[in-house]
């Protein structure tokens, strides 16, 4: 490419020469810009190659992971020497090691002995209740923990176990080589508690002999994590056509929000960027499965990205405060931070889980600028990278991002943080990273063998949907 | 080319650290193989030798900060010379110089001192601190830091692992300081060991640093904390140069192309015999012909009869080590061999300066304690009265005949006195009751929200150095 691109270059140079056409800088970086928007997949967003400069972010945050691999295991920290991690941390850790293969960081060697580990774990790990991966593991030994990090079974999340349905069928399809083997993880599963028949997700928390079992999801982390589960054949296409929402105007910005009350569920329902960038880089705001009810899907998943992003500029232009909003985790209490557009009623709103107060703790979070800059290309999000492109330790990697009232550093460092980056600027080059789905493998074989049926609630074994049989289909 | 030669050897000889290496070269034996080790109660003259250089030390000690200067009064001191200082402690309570009570206070107040200090970027001590202040500095004794070495901090660690086994009372607080320490730049999990040093433009660069001798006595240390230092601790890569009739191990890494010498002297064989006996760091066994390593035994052996053997060709008393000197240029590395001449004087730039050659007294008390011989025997009588009583011993005998190098350092008469200590008592790491402790207990825990990760470097699985349950 390179090579065909200087040599039209000198006819081009000659040309110029002969008839005074605009240089041939600007004739090669058409090409080039031809060509690496034919690359991009989906045609949104921010496309192109890497910069000198992007390649140097792309290194920062892979040594994140170098720092914090067990090389015996492969597991990854969450935090920056620390040795837990989540499903979806597995998710983020597997995004970020097919963005640094893609992008040339790592060898092919490199990649396949992550991979190896990765999936042995996955094939071996203890599952929560014999059934299902749980919330919590340390990367040290690989048994289960709980929040404080001793040995425990503490339930298991759908939400972060969608995600990682994600990544898992990302890989399978993008390395055919490691598909059969990532079949076989999540075949290891039993998916009766965690989805229901209408695509509702669960979670449970255990905690000594109680055991809790509740609704999980709320609006943008719900479609992100059904949409995982579609990608392995759920039907969760109800969660895009009948979600519960209301509006209200920001800034004379209409922004959506789950209706479901926190105050009454005791689930925090934020307005945040990161489910939405999310939803947009991997699935290009479109539900995976396939519409067996035939209704057209009535949330526009786009329009709502669209609106999240928007009123978060139009907050800087109007009352020039810099602003990139999403949750983030922290190593220490109270863990959780609802860094909101809008959240337990009030707009630009910051809450802990328990719905505290944490005004203090908003923040230009770095992860959500990538994800920003990555899909609304545009005057405001090289603005926001111009504000977070230095918080980092090169050493240790990116951290979370530069708190809103002081602009001090918040200088945790963490691996999703890190592994967005990564996702960012593989996006960046690809396009949409859920790539079309290639022929069926072992985990079809696997549910097409009706004489080996186990009680596993998988997609053939769910009743059709009512719609369905309206329509007698 | 270098790392290739490297791999391509231990490819051949795939054995764990420490384990012989056969084919390179032939551990034939020299005569100083078959000569004793002194040991035994201390005769008048040996107590009087082990007073004296106790001397330094008490003149030294800055009340501040628990410190000792490294040279006589003059404020600054470095991780090896303190090591070296609490060698001074042990030897001098083990010897009855001081009591339990002096010798407990003088260890818990460079401990404190250790808990509080400043550290280069935060990582790890500094190569060298104002010992009355506890500011990093710079080799001027001017506040600044210049980077930190691998090999100071590898001797520091067996000294702070002898005392955690013989006084147990300071574990924890050994424990806290060397969890202060970020091992990130300072071992890789191949087992190498690296310092760090400011490049022109101050910019900090991390280097493989250690030359053959040193490199793998200061693996030791590692390897005593649990730190497996698989590399640092094979004798590769080595050549050999004959001198004497004795070929003489030196380091192959090429000192024009790595900034480091790869000097040949008696002081960190010394330091390995009367320490570990030369066998491996968690080695239990106090039996001094107890299997160890054959090479390093053998290589303490030739490194001796070279010395040994010319004294006898040539009639030029011979114990060389690194040296202090008393005037410009301050410090040589006088030695058997190093950067391509057998029995070459140098300053740390290179620079030829025969003039400074020099029986070392620590080099020759060292000798004197582990080869038993007329040669040792000489050497003790020739330097036996090189002191100031006020101040303690010189640091060495000129080879030209000007007399003694009127010097007084901490490492010189810290080093004298754990060699008076061997011959009481022997090996000087005595194992205790040790059970595991803070480190070990901080180390192993994966679990609890005080975890943290250490993947940068790779555990020793040496049963032999875990400590006893």
């Amino acid at each position: 490419m390179m090579k065909s691109a200087k040599r039209g270059c000198l006819l081009v140079a000659l040309l110029a020469v002969a008839v005074g056409l605009p240089g041939c800088g600007v004739a090669v970086r058409q090409a080039k810009n031809a060509v690496d928007f034919s690359r991009h997949e989906g045609k949104f967003g921010r496309y192109g190659r890497l910069t000198d400069q992007e390649t140097q972010w792309a290194k920062v945050a892979w040594r994140y992971f170098e720092n914090n691999t067990n090389p015996e295991s492969g597991l990854v920290n969450a935090f920056d020497q620390y040795p837990t991690f989540s499903m979806w941390q597995v998710g983020d850790y597997l995004a970020a090691l097919v963005a640094v293969h893609d992008l040339d960081l790592i060898d092919t060697l490199e990649f396949d002995r992550r991979m190896s580990q990765i999936l042995q774990f996955l094939n071996t790990m203890d599952l929560s209740e014999k059934s299902l991966p749980g919330r919590l593991y340390n990367s040290v030994t690989g048994k289960m923990v709980n929040a404080s990090n001793k040995p425990e079974d503490t339930g298991w999340s759908g939400v972060e176990i969608g995600r990682l349905l994600t990544w898992m069928k990302i890989i399978g399809l993008r390395y055919p080589q490691y598909r059969e083997y990532l079949d076989k993880a999540v075949l290891r599963w039993n998916f009766c508690q965690v989805i229901d028949d209408a695509g509702t997700m669960y979670r449970v928390s255990r905690s000594g002999e109680k055991r809790q079992r509740t609704q999980e999801g709320r609006l943008g982390y719900e479609q992100l994590a059904g949409a995982g589960f579609a990608a392995w054949g759920f039907d969760t296409e109800r969660l895009w056509r009948v979600a519960r929402m209301e509006s209200v105007t920001i800034l004379g910005v209409p922004i959506t929000y789950d209706a479901r009350d926190p105050r009454l569920t005791g689930e925090q329902a934020p307005v945040s960027t990161m489910p939405w960038v999310l939803l947009g880089m991997e699935y290009g705001w479109r539900y995976p499965g396939e519409s067996r009810s035939g209704v057209l899907i009535n949330i526009d998943a786009r329009q709502l990205a669209e609106q999240v992003y928007q009123v978060q500029e139009v907050r800087f232009e109007r009352q020039g405060e810099l602003t990139a909003r999403t949750d983030y985790q922290l190593r220490e209490p109270p863990l959780t931070i609802h860094d909101a557009v809008f959240v337990a009623g009030y707009p630009w709103n910051t809450v802990t889980a328990d719905g505290d107060s944490a005004e203090e703790r908003a923040l230009v979070s770095t992860r959500a600028v990538f994800g920003m800059w990555g899909l609304w290309p545009g005057s405001y999000t090289d603005r926001l990278m111009q504000a977070v492109q230095n918080l980092f330790n090169p050493e240790r990697g990116w951290y979370e991002g530069r708190l809103e009232q002081s602009g001090a550093a918040q200088a945790s460092i963490s691996l999703s943080t890190n592994a967005m980056v990564l996702e960012t600027l593989l996006f960046k080059v690809r396009g949409q990273l859920f790539p079309h789905d290639t022929g069926i493998g072992y985990f079809q074989h696997k549910l097409d063998n009706v004489f080996e049926r186990r009680v596993q609630c998988l997609p053939p074994d769910r009743p059709i949907s009512s719609a369905e049989v309206a329509r007698g289909s | 080319m270098r790392r290739l030669l490297y791999l391509g050897i231990s490819a051949l000889f795939p054995c764990l650290g420490g384990c012989a290496t056969g084919a390179k070269m032939a551990y034939e034996d020299v005569p100083a193989a078959r000569y004793a080790q002194r040991s035994g109660a201390l005769s008048d003259t040996e107590m009087k030798m082990a007073r004296i250089a106790w001397k330094y030390f008490e003149n030294n000690l800055n009340t501040e900060s628990g410190l000792v200067n490294a040279v006589d009064n003059y404020p600054s001191t470095s991780m090896w010379d303190t090591a070296s200082y609490l060698a001074a402690i042990v030897a001098a309570t083990e010897l009855g110089i001081i009591n339990r009570e002096q010798s407990h206070d003088r260890i818990a107040a460079v401990i404190a001192t250790f808990n509080r200090m400043p550290f280069f970027r935060d990582e790890l001590p500094n190569k060298a601190y104002n010992a009355k202040t506890v500011e990093k500095v710079d080799y001027t004794n001017k506040p600044g830091e210049i980077g930190f070495s691998a090999i100071d901090l590898g001797r520091l660690l067996i000294w702070l692992k002898i005392i955690k086994e013989r006084y147990p009372e300071h574990a924890e607080d050994i424990d806290r300081f060397v969890l202060r320490w970020n091992f990130d730049h300072l071992v890789d999990r191949t087992g190498t060991l690296y310092g760090a040093h400011l490049n022109k433009e101050k910019k900090v660069e991390y280097v493989q640093e250690g030359r053959l001798g040193y490199e793998e006595y200061a693996a030791k240390g590692f390897e005593l904390w649990g730190i497996a230092t698989e590399l640092a601790s094979r004798p590769e890569p080595y050549e050999t140069v004959t001198t004497y009739g004795v070929s003489i191990p030196f380091d192959a890494r090429d000192p024009r192309k790595t900034s480091q010498h790869n000097y040949v002297v008696s002081e960190n064989y010394v330091l390995d015999g009367i320490e570990f006996n030369w066998g491996i760091a968690c080695e239990r066994n106090t039996n001094v012909r107890h299997y160890r390593p054959e090479w390093m035994a053998n290589f303490a052996n030739r490194v001796y009869q070279a010395q040994e053997n010319r004294y006898r060709d040539s009639g030029i008393v011979t114990a060389r080590s690194e040296h202090q000197l008393d005037q410009d240029p301050y410090f040589v590395y006088d030695t058997v061999y190093t950067d391509g001449f057998t029995w070459n004087t140098i300053t740390d730039t290179g620079k030829h300066v025969p003039q400074f050659a020099a029986v070392s007294l620590k080099a020759a008390l060292g000798m004197w304690v582990l080869w038993k011989s007329d040669y040792t025997d000489l050497l003790f009588q020739n330097i036996v009265n090189t002191y100031d009583p006020q101040k303690g011993y010189y640091e060495a005998i000129l080879e030209n005949g000007k007399g003694p190098i009127k010097a007084f350092t901490a490492n010189n008469n810290g080093i004298m006195l754990e060699a008076l200590l061997y011959k009481a008592q022997g090996k000087l790491l005595k194992w205790g009751k040790g059970k595991p402790g803070l480190w070990e207990k901080t180390l192993d825990e994966a679990y609890g929200d005080k975890a943290k990760t250490r993947f940068s470097f790779r555990r020793t699985n040496n049963p032999l150095c875990a400590n006893a349950q």
